[in-house]
């Protein structure tokens, strides 16, 4: 922000400050009439609910309600704190979470940038069409066509590592190989789903600065870099924004589908864990408290990335607010 | 023109936000409706005069059901018709879901009169969270009195499932048909194309078998060795991992086994395992295991079964007097019109012990909401609306299944056949799917049975390995699940282990690390635990069953 425009800012709400906040509020009464039931349904069905957030802190039991229950304090984070299989959880959803991050976060935009330099009309639509259908199949049919891809013994995978002289892999049982096949499936199935939102803001980009861009020889590259690119920046930034906020849920359908006890010690994720812990008692506070443990990471990573985003823009205005 | 404007928007507005907070308290308002509606039923039948003024006491009643049932079913209608005095609503939820829905609807408040529980585990924990209420053996035995009777046949634990902090919470249900669930099937083409006529009885033999059919192309497909003697759900089941081949070593892996000294020992901890490993280990190199067991859930392991590639098939029954789902693998085999499975007895180790897994007599229960504490008259009719549905009777039968010739028939091994089974919606509506998860005593049961059920059951449960003597199913009712939480942390370590063992990745001698891990991790205090829990359990079981006279 210039100091011109931050003066200037600081003028007007001296200005503002003079009247009252109803008198204020006056002249937009309809409007803001309007605006009540939207808000009151987020009060009530997204703040409301935040009222159970407390048996997090205690331990909850039906009979005697949310408001009741006695209070525990920070007993049921220091248990999934302290147990070696949930840090375990912990580590491994915070790794598998950076790697799909990593390399899945950059495939939609490449896919966009491929798709969107496709001269045939016709031929781009097809594989647009064809790299986005994986995203309607559920993780339980994926996983399914995956055991038989990757099978060691009958799978298509294997096949072609014989043909070329290697040993089969049994790459679901394979410590090495579990989180690789994470990322890589789930780079399969959303890949042209995640790229739809890039298309849209390629389209959205003035046909004048290409044609003046190869009236001036710019190579195709070139304009890739110069324009396309920073065209869809601000876009880019949002998305990965958002997808920090949900760095500690690395997928449980997913993984659920895919994953054995052969695989637990680089698979098993917080959201599995707690699946697997809640079979066997009924534990709300504890499955809260992991919940609420997971959305305040999300919140400070989000906030975080929006924070460096900001600074980082030439203009200081990527971000979501 | 502009003030009506705003007025305009005020009143939309309004409007729009008025409807919004009385859906959301909606709910609240009507159960408090309901309940008062219920209780004042209950205040006239205080009076004694709830059958001659012809009040109705309103009862709901929650359970899961594993087929489409209407939520107005008529089942509903034919209670009524014999029972008169009350207005019963059922609450059919889908199996799949159901504990999760009744545990959300529960916690939001809202608690039915009477309740499905699935194990006694989950009774414990209703009764310890306030959902459900207490009711003394003498209540059952005087208002459930079919019941109470049958479980003297049954055998007196069964009370152990409504058992929980020195109360007892409701009234056991009896299913002689899962006691011995577990038998195996042999594919007996197969067999008969490698020239055994006879299903093997001994590991011996059925290795010899194992090695002649995985050489031969007993499938036809032009392709020799792509048939396995067996397969394992490693995926989802791996707790049980080749439990019918620890069995002939004297050993269920996933229970607590009694010892010598009388203390208990989990399964997998007992020296037997070793021997079992061994063996396995062999045959995995011989290629009789199917290399991929680790990955096979159950969806996984019908498809090998369709496509032939399996000889043996564990787990392959559930006790058949239970028609069509007696046999898990009848449909994956339709697909071939030569394919035979044959179920065998479980197969003998070299010190000649054997035996299937059986699961206890303790199971599901029948309990009633936290409530009835408070009104004594209702929790009474309540048990009486159980009992009346569970006994005996021909009219628990119409309740159930309608009229035998017009809504049922038998087939021509004398069990029960649902006459609208092709039709869902007819059958949903009908409701002869209703009360399956609680199907009375078992004489009412035995009478839809089929009768040529006795070979099955005598494989189940015939063998060295007595349930009750060799290992004992009730102790984690005992537990402090605080403690015994820490088996599902520890385990999935272990069987990893195992597996390691089994695929010869890790060397035999392992097993011993991997033992005295599993106890450094947190399974010596499990197992103090559940030793602590058989002593004292014991004693406790002893002073229920001398509540029954």
């Amino acid at each position: 922000m210039s100091a011109a425009t931050m003066k200037r800012e600081t003028q007007t709400a001296h200005k503002i400050g003079k009247k009252t906040l109803l008198q204020r509020m006056k002249p937009y009464a309809a409007l803001y009439l309007m605006l009540l039931p939207g808000l009151a349904l987020i009060v009530i069905f997204c703040y409301g609910p935040m009222y159970g957030l407390q048996i997090a802190f205690k331990d909850y039991n039906i009979g005697l309600g949310i408001w009741d229950s006695p209070w525990v304090g920070w007993e049921h984070f220091q248990k999934f704190l302290t147990t070696d299989a949930a840090t375990r959880a912990l580590t491994n959803t915070i790794i598998i979470s950076t790697l799909k991050l990593v390399f899945s976060f950059p495939m939609p935009i490449l896919l966009a940038l491929v798709l969107n330099e496709i001269g045939n009309q016709a031929f781009k639509r097809v594989a647009q069409t064809i790299s986005y259908l994986p995203h309607f199949i559920s993780w339980i049919i994926v996983a399914s066509l995956m055991n038989n891809l990757l099978s060691p013994s009958t799978g298509v995978v294997n096949a072609i590592i014989q043909q070329f002289g290697g040993d089969p892999i049994y790459f679901l049982a394979d410590k090495n190989w579990f989180r690789p096949i994470l990322v890589i499936t789930n780079i399969w199935k959303e890949i042209g789903w995640s790229s739809v939102v890039y298309l849209a803001a390629l389209s959205g980009i003035d046909p004048s600065l290409y044609e003046a861009a190869i009236v001036d020889g710019a190579s195709r590259i070139q304009r890739i870099a110069r324009i396309t690119l920073p065209s869809i920046m601000p876009i880019a930034v949002t998305m990965l924004i958002l997808s920090m906020g949900s760095i500690m849920s690395a997928g449980f359908d997913q993984v659920f589908n895919l994953y054995s006890p052969q695989v637990y010690d680089v698979g098993d994720i917080l959201d599995t864990y707690v699946y697997r812990r809640g079979l066997v008692d009924m534990s709300y506070s504890f499955s809260t408290a992991v919940g609420l443990f997971k959305s305040v990471v999300g919140l400070i990573l989000v906030v975080a990335v929006n924070v460096i985003a900001k600074r980082l823009s030439p203009d200081h205005d990527a971000g979501l607010w | 023109m502009k003030l009506n404007k705003r007025i305009l928007s005020a009143i939309l507005a309004a409007a729009m936000t008025v409807p919004l907070a009385v859906s959301c308290g909606g709910d609240g308002g009507s159960s408090q409706t309901a309940d008062s509606g219920s209780s004042a039923a209950t205040t006239e039948s205080d009076g004694g005069s709830t059958a001659d003024s012809g009040e109705k006491v309103q009862i709901s009643w929650a359970m899961w059901v594993d087929s489409s049932v209407e939520e107005d079913n008529d089942a509903e209608q034919r209670l009524m018709e014999k029972m008169p005095n009350v207005e019963i609503d059922f609450m059919p939820f889908e199996r799949a879901t159901w504990q999760d829905q009744i545990n959300t609807r529960v916690a939001g408040g809202d608690i039915p009169d009477i309740i499905y529980r699935d194990s006694q585990n989950i009774v414990a924990q209703y009764a310890q969270q306030g959902v459900i209420c207490e009711v003394p053996i003498e209540k059952a035995k005087e208002f459930a009195p079919n019941i109470y009777e049958a479980t003297k046949d049954y055998g007196e634990e069964v009370w152990l499932a409504t058992y929980a902090d020195g109360k007892n919470w409701g009234l056991p249900i009896m299913q002689p048909s899962v006691i011995a669930p577990f038998s195996d099937h042999w594919r007996m083409d197969y067999l008969e194309k490698v020239g055994v006529t006879e299903v093997p009885t001994t590991l011996e033999e059925a290795e010899d078998v194992f090695l002649q059919i995985i050489e031969a192309d007993v499938n036809e497909n032009g392709v020799a060795g792509d048939t396995y003697g067996l397969t394992f759900r490693g995926k989802d089941s791996s707790s049980r991992l080749f439990e019918e081949i620890f069995s002939a070593f004297g050993v269920l892996p996933a229970k607590w086994m009694v010892n010598d000294d009388g203390t208990l020992t989990y399964g997998w901890m007992r020296d037997e395992i070793k021997d079992g490993l061994a063996l396995l280990n062999s045959w995995y190199s011989m290629g009789i295991i199917d290399p991929e067991f680790v990955t096979t859930d159950a969806a996984i392991f019908n498809q090998k079964v369709a496509n032939g590639s399996i000889v043996y098939l564990t787990s392959a029954t559930w006790n058949r007097a239970q028609p069509p789902q007696g046999e898990f693998y009848l449909n994956a085999i339709s697909g071939d019109p030569n394919a035979e499975l044959v179920v065998g007895p479980a197969l003998k180790g070299p010190n000649g012990d054997y035996g299937y897994n059986t699961w206890g007599s303790i199971t599901s229960s029948t309990t009633f909401g936290s409530h009835l504490a408070n009104d004594e008259e209702k929790l009474n009719l309540c048990l009486q609306v159980v009992d009346f549905v569970s006994a005996n009777t021909d009219d628990a039968e119409y309740i159930r299944y309608g009229v035998e010739g017009t809504d049922w028939e038998r087939n021509d091994v004398g069990a029960y056949v649902d006459l609208y089974a092709d039709d869902v919606n007819k059958q949903a509506q009908f409701g002869s799917r209703m009360l399956g998860a609680t199907p009375g005593v078992p004489e009412l049961q035995a009478r839809y049975a089929r009768t040529d059920d006795a070979e099955y059951s005598q494989y189940a449960l015939e063998g060295t390995l007595v349930p009750g003597e060799s290992y004992v199913d009730w102790v984690s009712i005992f537990t402090d699940s605080e403690i015994t939480a820490i088996s599902a942390d520890i385990e999935p370590d272990f069987i990893s282990g195992i597996i390691d063992i089994i695929t010869g990745t890790r060397p035999l001698e392992d097993y011993d690390t991997l033992r005295q891990q599993w106890y450094d991790a947190g399974g010596q205090a499990l197992t103090d635990e559940y030793n602590r829990a058989y002593q004292e359990g014991g004693a406790i079981m002893d002073g229920i069953i001398a509540q029954i006279d």
